[in-house]
């Protein structure tokens, strides 16, 4: 790799036969011996491989190991160009995204029964392996929330009509086709709207302990001490299936169109062909599936709350204030050699990250940027920050989206031996409440990247300005 | 152990060994439901009756055929809960394969939790002859 800046590195085009562009990755020196150990650089190399890809194949500071694509990967392919869209740029977890809600309540009114509070939490919310929601639709019905997205939530009681407003494309994806979805994913889908999942997945009840931008703070309603409310959640088993269906289709599809790449993971088709956009279609259900369940958990959220507290959520001042999607392929208009050219970018564990000013975000962020959710691990803060216009020119408007691992599973399990994990953050202050023992000594901090270190390379590279930070104080988890 | 864990940064993996493909194919299976579930105490729990859950598919070769199974029980224990305990093979070539099994329903107020697993991954998926019968090796998504 070779040393642009302290936070830039570029993989040259001569490191791989086959690649179309460089790779470029954000890192800092301390953090580059974690990235180097995995094969993540390696994917970032493959990814360069796709056909109409421009300018780089880029990773953000928290990138790890995945399929295909990197964890922490970005793509852009040119439509015009033979461009492809690959399912596995996208994941097996479509729209898997975070959202944060507000509230008017401090620390100091949640302290005192914190344990309570997220105990009611944990019963609300169907959180781990095998559990149902209790929202249960028909296939007519189905068909509705998939084309409608949060907007369908709304109209079923499931929040107000300003959380769309707050939600990235408005909770929607135009172009949705309930045809282009299998059986399979509507099966596996049915009971599932309204369930948090397990692995990373979480609600978190958290408290502002850091402003780092006070005039930005202000505009996003944000002060010292307020409580908040996050929640990582995606499309559970209906998207899955659709990522399985559709790369089984563009990997039968690789000779059709001469495309070859050098991992099967890396399946993809032309955007323009039947394979294209027959998983386009497909994708964008999963994604309003997404939606529809965040907005459903948060709906549960505020259900808790308003019991706990006795007052309703207006009154408890739980707005949203932001929901961000960070695995997706959207179509964007960036500027690639002087020119504005509509491109499909590929997010695989990376959030969206508009400058002030972009005509797609609501008027109420306008001047502000978009807000870009950065959730760390369980014992470390989650961050709130703002787009640029450096992320335009430089990542088609795209930031980090988490911490990203830096150990295995099998590995955490075995650095928890002998300790609890569960005890360690209640000395701390940290209540977690979880479906699998297992699961809290996976999660544990020590298994992931410091996110303040991967937050501050973001920042340094001038794709993200800092405005916050929340310390969790309950953690819900499958 | 006819399979052990496999590390990957984010998610789990297996590798599988077998006499035969009718043994890899049953290894793979354990090691699935293992990763879901507590198999031993889930056997021990509930000693039956069982439901019956059957499987009819082909592909063009061995691999194909192992990554056709790992998918089919992700989709039986994603919507039925079904883990399967008991394997009947009516046919098993390295293209076909024909089973009826006998399976617990799975429930999560009763048994154990362990991963959520999203999807059986092609990324170092493979399955290989080797001197003393097969090996396989899988990643989940989870």
């Amino acid at each position: 790799m070779v040393k642009i800046d302290d936070v830039r590195w570029e993989i040259p085009l001569s490191y791989k036969k086959g690649m179309r562009v460089p790779g470029r990755v954000f890192c800092d020196e301390k953090n580059l011996p974690k990235i180097l150990n995995d094969h993540s650089l390696e994917q970032v190399a493959n990814v360069a491989f796709l056909p109409g890809i421009v300018k780089y194949s880029m990773a953000m500071p928290d990138i790890h190991w995945g399929y295909g694509f990197p964890i922490g990967g970005v793509a852009a392919t040119d439509p015009d160009e033979e461009g492809v869209i690959s399912p596995g740029g996208v994941g097996y977890d479509i729209n898997c995204g975070v959202r944060l809600l507000k509230t008017n309540l401090r620390e100091e009114d949640v302290r005192p029964r914190l344990r309570e509070l997220v105990g009611s939490l944990f019963s609300a919310v169907p959180c781990g392996v095998g559990q149902s929601g209790e929202v249960r639709l028909n296939r007519k019905e189905m068909r509705q929330m998939l084309r409608e997205g949060s907007a369908w939530a709304v109209h079923h009681g499931y929040g107000i009509a300003a959380d769309l407003e707050c939600t990235e494309a408005q909770g929607c994806l135009d172009g949705a086709d309930p045809e282009a979805v299998s059986e399979r994913a509507y099966e596996r889908g049915a009971d599932q709207l309204g369930t948090l999942g397990s692995g990373n997945h979480f609600l978190e009840v958290q408290a502002v302990d850091q402003i780092f931008d006070p005039e930005l703070a202000e505009k996003f309603g944000l002060e010292t001490g307020q409580v908040t409310v996050m929640i990582h959640s995606g499309s559970r088993g209906f998207g899955y299936q659709v990522c399985e269906d559709s790369l089984e289709a563009a990997r039968r599809a690789l000779g059709k169109y001469h495309i070859s790449v050098p991992d099967i993971q890396l399946s993809c088709a032309p955007v323009h062909s039947p394979e294209g956009k027959q998983y386009l279609a497909a994708m964008r259900c999963a994604a309003n599936f997404a939606w529809a369940n965040r907005q459903c958990l948060m709906a549960l959220a505020r259900k808790v709350f308003e019991h706990f507290f006795h007052r309703s959520a207006k009154d408890l001042g739980m707005d949203l204030l932001y929901d961000v999607a960070h695995n997706i392929a959207k179509f964007e208009r960036h500027e690639v050699n002087g020119k504005q050219k509509m491109l499909c970018v590929h997010r695989k564990g990376a959030t969206r990250a508009f400058a002030p000013g972009d005509p797609e975000l609501p008027a109420c962020y306008e001047d502000t940027g978009q807000p870009v959710i950065i959730p760390g691990d369980m014992g470390r803060h989650s961050y709130l920050l703002t787009g640029t216009a450096r992320a335009a020119e430089e990542t088609f408007s795209s930031c980090c989206h988490g911490a990203g691992r830096a150990m295995s599973r099998t590995a955490a399990l075995k650095a928890a031996r002998g300790h609890s994990i569960r005890k360690e953050l209640e000395d701390r202050g940290i209540i977690v409440m979880a479906r699998s023992e297992k699961g809290i000594a996976e999660e544990q901090s020590a298994a992931y990247k410091d996110i303040h270190e991967v937050v501050e390379v973001v920042v340094r590279a001038g794709l993200a300005r800092k405005v916050a930070r929340m310390r969790p104080l309950g953690v819900i988890k499958g | 152990m006819p399979y052990e864990i496999i590390e990957h940064t984010a998610d789990i993996g297996l590798k599988v060994w077998g006499k035969d493909l009718q043994f890899l194919f049953i290894d793979a299976a354990e090691g699935f439901f293992n990763l879901v579930t507590d198999l031993d105490a889930l056997r021990r729990s509930d000693p039956g009756p069982y439901h019956e859950v059957e499987m009819n598919f082909q592909e063009d070769n061995a691999e194909d055929l192992l990554m056709h199974w790992l998918q089919e029980l992700l989709f039986a224990f994603s919507v039925r809960h079904s883990v399967l305990v008991e394997y009947h093979f009516a046919t098993l070539t390295p293209m076909i394969l024909r089973l009826k099994a006998q399976a617990i329903r799975f429930d999560p107020s009763r048994h154990v939790s362990r991963h959520e697993i999203k999807a059986v991954t092609h990324h170092r998926f493979h399955l290989i002859k080797i001197r003393i019968g097969w090996e396989a090796e899988v990643i989940f998504d989870i």
